[in-house]
């Protein structure tokens, strides 16, 4: 449940609780979307998925959406990558 | 966490001063910021982090965080976490930084006057400039049509925006001056910090050599002065930085065989804080131009947006975003 733990690391960050969330999540909907707490969130995604986000890809990833997409294709590379 | 590295770093810490200082950051917020407790914050309190406010509730500016968790060295301050973060390309190997990339460019400028836009708008804009550097610019488009120059986009409109479709690319060129490699050597030998400042005192190169805070804008208009005095011809330039949402200054220079050359005293200084960064961005024998670099035609502290309205200059909002387009 990639969406469920994005929407954890953001509720954390954001400082809300998990339920107060707005359905999507993006700087239109959430107050307080600086690009510092967006540094912070993107950060806080690497320390709960294990991965290295590239900074050139952070600019694209403000939304939920776009940070399940990038994950989802993260981290089917990172398995294809695993040895059986 | 230990507090030391906190505590030394508030002994070196240049407070915005009072007549720039705004009371932004609560103390919940402000203990994220510094990766530290409750009562090490009041402690920073005692020993003199500037805080408006009853104790208890008071309120800091977010800079003064910033820089006092920069130099803490202790890896828990979010500005710490963050600039690693974003300097990760620093890393790159020399090729990478040199190769030709392109990056979705937007920009806007719009009036941020408290009480509104008056009569009679005015918004400039800087152009992108990145055929200076063997760049080129594609897909260019204003909003609201263009009336400007070479060098600036003007409307008489509140707000002015342009997008466009950058190329940049780098160039890694042998500094022969030693006049110039002497300048840098005196600048990386400096012992100067980089911090956030308030915009009037980024270009202040006194202040910068009595409290050893640079900005871009004060750092190259001393590595600038330096090489001027070396008989080195110099000058300054405004732009952006492609994936970094900043505003950048730098230096160029005539060198000896009669190219011109960057110099980038900044990303040195960021070099020295940015875990495995490539050695070339500290090497006094050679001038790097990075392939982020966006130019435009202005120098080092000159504004890059502009608005007037009502007769009068107004404060001037800037948003810009410069996408880069990563391969997969």
């Amino acid at each position: 449940m990639i969406q469920q733990r994005v929407r954890d690391v953001f509720a954390s960050v954001f400082d809300r609780a998990p339920a107060d969330l707005p359905d999507r999540l993006d700087p239109q909907t959430v107050d307080g979307w600086t690009s510092l707490r967006h540094l912070r969130f993107v950060i806080a995604l690497e320390n709960e998925f294990g991965i290295e986000i590239d900074p050139d890809v952070v600019p694209a990833l403000v939304s939920d959406t776009a940070v399940v997409d990038f994950l989802t294709r993260e981290l089917d590379t990172a398995g294809a990558g695993r040895p059986a | 966490m230990s507090a030391g590295g906190l505590h030394r770093s508030l002994a070196l810490l240049y407070p915005i001063p009072a007549r720039h200082r705004r009371a932004d950051t609560g103390r919940a917020e402000a203990g994220q910021l510094l990766g530290c407790d409750d009562a090490t914050l009041s402690d920073l309190v005692r020993r003199g982090l500037p805080a408006t406010g009853e104790p208890g509730r008071e309120r800091f500016d977010s800079r003064d965080l910033f820089n006092l968790g920069l130099y803490a060295g202790t890896g828990q301050s979010m500005s710490e976490q963050v600039f690693v973060f974003a300097l990760r390309w620093m890393r790159a190997r020399t090729e990478a930084l040199l190769a030709p990339r392109t990056a979705a460019f937007s920009a806007r400028v719009e009036c941020d006057a408290p009480d509104g836009c008056g009569d009679a708008p005015r918004s400039v804009l800087a152009r992108p400039l990145p055929k200076e550097y063997d760049g080129d610019l594609t897909d260019y488009a204003t909003d609201p049509a263009d009336a400007g120059d070479d060098d600036t986009v003007v409307s008489a409109s509140p707000s002015l925006g342009i997008t466009a479709t950058l190329q940049t690319r780098g160039e890694l060129l042998p500094l022969r001056s030693a006049g110039a490699r002497a300048a840098v050597r005196e600048f990386l030998g400096a012992d100067l910090r980089w911090v956030k400042l308030p915009e009037d005192l980024q270009a202040d190169v006194d202040l910068m050599l009595d409290r050893g805070v640079a900005s871009c804008a004060s750092a190259s208009r001393w590595l600038r002065q330096l090489c001027v005095e070396a008989g080195v011809p110099a000058t300054t330039r405004m732009g952006w930085v492609v994936g970094m949402e900043m505003v950048h200054a730098w230096v160029e220079i005539e060198d000896t065989d009669g190219v011109t050359k960057v110099l980038d005293p900044i990303f040195a200084l960021f070099a020295a804080m940015a875990p495995g960064a490539n050695p070339v961005f500290r090497d006094p024998d050679q001038a790097l131009r990075t392939n982020r670099l966006v130019p435009t035609a202005l120098a080092a502290g000159e504004p890059l947006a502009r608005h007037s309205c009502g007769g009068r200059t107004v404060p001037a909002r800037l948003t810009t975003k410069i996408l880069p387009k990563v391969s997969s």
